[in-house]
């Protein structure tokens, strides 16, 4: 009588050792992420309104940045509300006073997609002139050297687009008159045009259609809190 | 349960260097090539993301190393993915934290540290069957390594395409920067004029071990 040979089947670990192992290494990871999450977070926050910050005193020329005071609203359709400490919400609306307490400029915020990702900026809008008084790139990823913050910043003559850069509302205070266009490099007739930057012309474009959006959007709704704004010192 | 023990050799200053030049992950190995080419166009992005990396590198190879005999062979990748994830995760804030400009500045690269092939290859080959200290060794050669790789090609792409080196000028008035090398292609353009050093010099050390055996046989 001859036994065959019984095939070796691999010893193969019980369903609940591989999941209580996953678990375990899934509560580890969990741990370490919360434990670093809480401890950076504020940091975060402080870091990025401290930028916030400064990017809103550069944007509003003219003003002495020592005793300039900022405050930050939120603006859309259903009304104006302004943040502080006991207020939540996001702040999409940035006023900045001199030190007499006179309101010396807005700064708003505008993003459209660029070359590489959303290209993101800030910008100085003074209610009096009707007009963008200045600009800082908040974030783009766009070709380092050509579309990235420190190129378009570096860029004089393209920067001096948006020393007074037209941007007044209809007769009903309900539109901007003539919407914010990029146009290519050198052929710039019209003040509400931006002369696109040579080499750079996706960036550009991405830029004057974040300014044309924000404004389409906010210009009409500061018009009709402007005395709530002035006033609110 | 998951490996098999092996003879474990001795940590040596080998164990260290070996990362760092005759198993370097990129001039070597040719591993974790994308963020390389992607964010060396300054040093300075350089230096962040070879460091950002050898820490979850650091992490991960000693988490993996300490759990390497209870994770089942099964499960294996699924759990060294979670645990690489984590380290990205902690790197990811820590950068955010530290500073708003290197942040943005890398952007998507960071999280996607958790797909290099150095990390997951180190974990599996090397981590899972190494003690803690062995491993932590190896993972500071690997990622001095890689910081190394990404420094050399970040520097060389930031002289010739910007005109400076770590922002600062190092060219006169002058100098027309070379921007093509900041570009994408100055990537590829940089990092094969680097492997081809790597193999010259790997090529000139192997003709001389030759020759010398040559003479040896010749007076012996």
């Amino acid at each position: 009588m001859t036994t065959e040979a019984q095939p070796q089947t691999p010893h193969l670990p019980s369903s609940v050792a591989m999941i209580r192992v996953l678990g375990l290494i899934a509560m580890i990871a969990g741990l370490l992420v919360v434990l670093v999450y809480q401890y950076t977070d504020p940091i975060i926050k402080e870091k990025e309104r401290l930028a916030l910050g400064k990017a809103v005193l550069k944007v509003i020329p003219g003003i002495d940045q020592d005793k300039a005071t900022r405050i930050s609203f939120m603006l859309d359709p259903d009304g104006l509300v302004r943040l502080d400490e006991t207020t939540a919400g996001e702040a999409n609306l940035f006023a900045v006073y001199d030190e007499a307490g006179s309101l010396a400029g807005i700064a708003l915020q505008g993003a459209a997609r660029g070359y590489q990702d959303v290209v993101r900026i800030l910008y100085g809008y003074k209610p009096d002139c009707e007009c963008i008084v200045g600009l800082t790139i908040m974030k783009s990823t766009d070709t380092p050297g050509m579309g990235d913050k420190k190129a378009v910043e570096g860029d004089v003559k393209f920067m001096a687009n948006f020393e007074a850069l037209f941007a007044k509302l209809t007769a009903d205070k309900r539109s901007v008159a003539h919407p914010i266009e990029t146009v290519k490099h050198g052929t710039k007739t019209d003040p509400w045009q931006v002369d696109a930057m040579s080499g750079a012309t996706i960036t550009s474009r991405a830029i004057g259609n974040g300014l044309r959006e924000s404004t389409g959007e906010l210009l009409p709704l500061i018009a009709q809190h402007l005395p709530e704004i002035e006033v609110i010192k | 349960m998951a490996n098999r023990p092996q003879p474990q050799k001795p940590i040596t200053m080998d164990t260290f260097l070996r990362g760092l030049w005759q198993e370097n992950p990129v001039f070597v190995m040719l591993l974790g090539l994308c963020p390389t080419l992607a964010v060396t166009n300054t040093t300075f992005n350089a230096i962040g993301m070879g460091l950002a990396t050898a820490f979850v590198l650091f992490g991960s190879s000693a988490l993996v190393s300490l759990l390497r005999n209870v994770i089942p062979k099964q499960v294996r990748i699924a759990s060294y993915i979670v645990i690489i994830a984590t380290f990205v995760t902690i790197v990811d804030y820590a950068i955010h934290a530290l500073s708003l400009e290197l942040y943005n500045a890398l952007g998507a690269f960071i999280q996607l540290i958790v797909a290099n092939c150095v990390i997951l290859g180190r974990a599996e080959s090397y981590a899972s069957r190494h003690r803690i200290t062995k491993s932590l060794v190896n993972a500071l050669g690997i990622g001095a390594g890689f910081t190394f790789a990404l420094v050399c090609l970040g520097s060389v792409r930031e002289i010739l395409g910007s005109g400076t080196l770590l922002g600062f000028p190092i060219f006169g008035d002058t100098f027309q920067p070379w921007v093509v090398m900041i570009l994408p292609p100055g990537g590829f353009f940089v990092a094969s004029a680097w492997l081809l050093l790597f193999a010259w010099l790997k090529e000139r050390k192997q003709r001389k071990a030759e020759e010398q055996e040559e003479v040896i046989h010749a007076t012996g």
